[in-house]
């Protein structure tokens, strides 16, 4: 099991399209990955739950990879978030 | 198709909201009513549980199908980046968590399909409508389409009425984004949908989002008007302002359509011949060149922004790395202020005015200083009794130096990576003004202790959108490299006039002689000293204030982008000597706002300028024109 802390950096924050690529990312590993904010959890491969998540920026979230490749799930999501999703500021 | 008045018709009702999406629509209402479905509560058997199942996987099955067959059409219609809603809606409804739930109900809890459908998907809309981050209240819409189609099939329903057998404006409590893409398939300008007036909704929200991509007038959040509203009335759906008005009388509905009219120009899908990249602009019809460049408040308002520039330049086969191109003539800086609850850093704003300056490099990007209240900047500070006449713009950074330092700092680094000026909002008097510039110089220094790079050479300037400004445009002139005439503002401050009250909304008069006179002062201020006069308020996007604007001299228009094609096409129709005559005219004879909207269209007309408009551009036999003609 791979732990990581993670902050929603871009403006907007986790909205629809980062959800819908959280999501796809998460997807291709087979590793489970959920997803913890507030003490509340949610299977990171599901895209209403990410939804639900409604992260603004500046959230901090806990990320919980447990399968055969979670070392390299965690360091893609990790990343996919450290990038702001991609998104001007 | 008649749009002829019934003298004795109801009385005209006007409703206001918030405009998502720009441009005027007229024309008779279609009440869009769907009812919200809901699954009831009872016990099923055992023995029914396999049957309730099979109907929830084919009830999914269809949804599959037909959010495809929509997303598709979305594709068309608006191409990729509008249309991935409707792609994560697809996902949305082929989220195994969320159906594996369902199918949990219906076995574990022995409840029948709709039910097990109805309570998971409403527990998933509660916890986005709970949340913090409020573009995501606005996705429970999107859960309520995916939902609500699950129970069209799970309990029989038609489909819902989503066509129109005339040019309508779609009146509704609320629509989801599958409604407006169909309502919207018509490719036939005889029933085409006009436009969208919602009780609910936002800005932000992916109606509004489609409804823009569309170019389809749209007003959200009008409360209750739904109910007032018949389909088959006649309404005025008003996207520059936020209104809605049902049965208009005479007078107020020929003035729409002059506007309306006006605006139809330069929204035709030909090539824009009118915009010269190489003068980042227009010309008038003499040659005369003039700078056109985009307002810009919401960070999503960036990719409209970008998109609508590199269509333009796109369309006009241009090197855009050779010339300069539209750039931002107004960047609004304090939706950081809007948005987050804490003050944002110098890096913070760095990065985005870098991104900014970069994205649309080699053309220039004008940031201005935070122009907010003071309860935006300091939390818990107290409430004014007179926000407008109180603590706000450049006042406020100069009683909060480190605030002000640190933005100057933000906007000096990112001006090597582009071409990047800055001007101060609400300056009232010269000491003001005096003082910012000294921060400036601090702000340089520091930069230059630190060896961190700046354009010295950046051009400063200031809003003038106080009457004081203006007047005394003379003494500012010398110390700066620019104005930009906010109109909104000046407009507000010289009649008295607060425009979102609407006891006294018909008295914001933008054409108002005393209002025009203030910017003839401004401009002639700045050519006495070589400085140029920019106009970056609503005003500047009015079609019927173009002739007069251009004859007083403006230099340059800062517009929303969507309205960028048609001032280049207003622009290129009009001759700036006849525009000047018709503005001394102006100022030396009109004495009311009436007379100078008269003055204009008698001007336009003359030149037969309106007809030439609706030929060349509404097209033959549209129904733009027959309303014209009547």
């Amino acid at each position: 099991m791979v732990h990581r802390t993670v902050e929603v950096v871009n403006r907007a924050g986790l909205h629809t399209r980062p959800a819908a690529a959280i999501v796809k990312l998460a997807s291709q590993f087979r590793s489970e990955f959920f997803i913890v904010k507030d003490g509340f959890r949610i299977n990171g491969k599901s895209i209403i739950g990410v939804m639900t998540l409604a992260a603004a920026k500046g959230s901090k979230l806990e990320l919980e990879f447990d399968g055969p490749d979670e070392e390299t799930a965690a360091e893609e999501i990790s990343m996919y978030f450290a990038k702001g999703f991609e998104e001007v500021a | 198709m008649s749009f002829t008045i019934d003298q004795e018709s109801e009385r005209t009702l006007r409703f206001s909201g918030i405009s998502a999406s720009r441009g005027i629509a007229i024309g008779p209402a279609f009440r869009y009513q769907r009812t919200l479905l809901k699954g009831e509560d009872h016990a099923i058997s055992p023995s029914e549980v396999q049957h309730q199942i099979e109907r929830f996987e084919s009830a999914v099955q269809r949804a599959r199908k037909e959010i495809e067959k929509i997303r598709r059409l979305a594709e068309q219609k608006v191409g990729t980046p509008a249309s991935s809603i409707f792609e994560a809606q697809m996902m949305m409804v082929s989220d195994e968590f969320i159906l594996d739930s369902i199918r949990r109900r219906i076995k574990h809890e022995l409840k029948p399909a709709a039910y097990a459908v109805d309570v998971e998907l409403s527990e998933q809309q509660a916890l986005l409508k709970a949340g913090e981050n409020p573009i995501m209240r606005e996705r429970a819409d999107d859960v309520e389409d995916i939902k609500q189609r699950l129970l069209r099939y799970l309990l029989d329903r038609a489909k819902w009425h989503s066509k129109i057998d005339k040019p309508s404006i779609i009146i509704a409590e609320f629509l989801t984004p599958a409604d407006a893409i169909l309502f919207s398939r018509s490719e036939d300008r005889t029933t085409a949908v006009l436009g969208f007036a919602l009780d609910g909704g936002g800005v932000t929200s992916h109606v509004a989002i489609l409804a823009r991509s569309l170019g389809l007038p749209s007003v959200v959040a009008l409360h209750n008007a739904s109910e007032s509203i018949n389909t088959g009335d006649m309404v005025i759906l008003d996207g520059e302002r936020g209104e809605l008005i049902v049965n208009p009388d005479q007078e107020t509905l020929r003035g729409y359509q002059e506007e309306q009219q006006l605006f139809a120009l330069g929204a035709s899908e030909s090539p824009i011949e009118t915009i010269d990249p190489s003068i980042s602009g227009a010309r008038t019809r003499d040659g005369k060149p003039i700078t056109i460049s985009m307002n810009l408040e919401f960070g999503s308002e960036v990719a409209i922004a970008e998109a609508e520039r590199t269509s333009i330049l796109g369309s006009a086969k241009v090197d855009a790395t050779r010339t300069p191109a539209l750039g931002l003539g107004l960047v609004r800086t304090e939706h950081f202020l809007l948005l987050n609850e804490e003050l944002p850093t110098e890096e913070e704003q760095n990065a985005l005015y870098e991104d900014l300056a970069k994205r649309f490099a080699p053309a220039e990007i004008t940031l201005r200083t935070f122009d907010v209240g003071g309860d935006k900047v300091l939390a818990g500070s107290y409430r004014e009794d007179n926000p407008f006449l109180g603590w706000r713009g450049l006042r406020i950074s100069l009683d909060e130096p480190e605030i002000f330092l640190a933005q100057l700092r933000a906007i000096l680094r990112a001006s090597c990576f582009g071409k990047v000026r800055m001007m101060f909002p609400m300056v009232t008097n010269i000491d003001e003004l005096r003082r910012a510039l000294k921060y400036l110089e601090q702000a340089k220094s520091q930069l230059t202790a630190n060896r961190e790079d700046f354009d010295d050479g950046l051009p400063v300037g200031i809003m003038i959108e106080v009457p004081a400004a203006a007047l005394l445009a003379h003494v500012f002139a010398p110390l700066i490299d620019f104005f930009s005439i906010g109109t909104n503002d000046l407009t507000q401050y010289t009649l008295a006039v607060d425009r979102g009250n609407d006891l006294i909304a018909t008295m914001y008069q933008e054409l108002h002689p005393a209002v025009l006179r203030l910017i003839q002062l401004t401009i002639v201020a700045a050519h006495a000293e070589g400085k140029k006069a920019c106009v970056c308020g609503e005003l500047g996007g009015y079609p019927l204030a173009t002739p007069v604007l251009v004859g007083l001299g403006v230099d340059e228009f800062s517009v929303a982008p969507s309205q960028v094609r048609s001032l280049a096409a207003r622009i290129h129709a009009i001759d700036s000597t006849e525009a000047e005559a018709l503005a001394n005219d102006i100022l030396k004879n009109a004495q009311s706002p009436n007379e100078v909207k008269q003055e204009i269209l008698t001007f336009l007309g003359d030149r037969q300028l309106m007809t030439r408009y609706s030929e060349a551009i509404v097209g033959p036999s549209t129904f733009g024109k027959k309303l014209i003609k009547r």
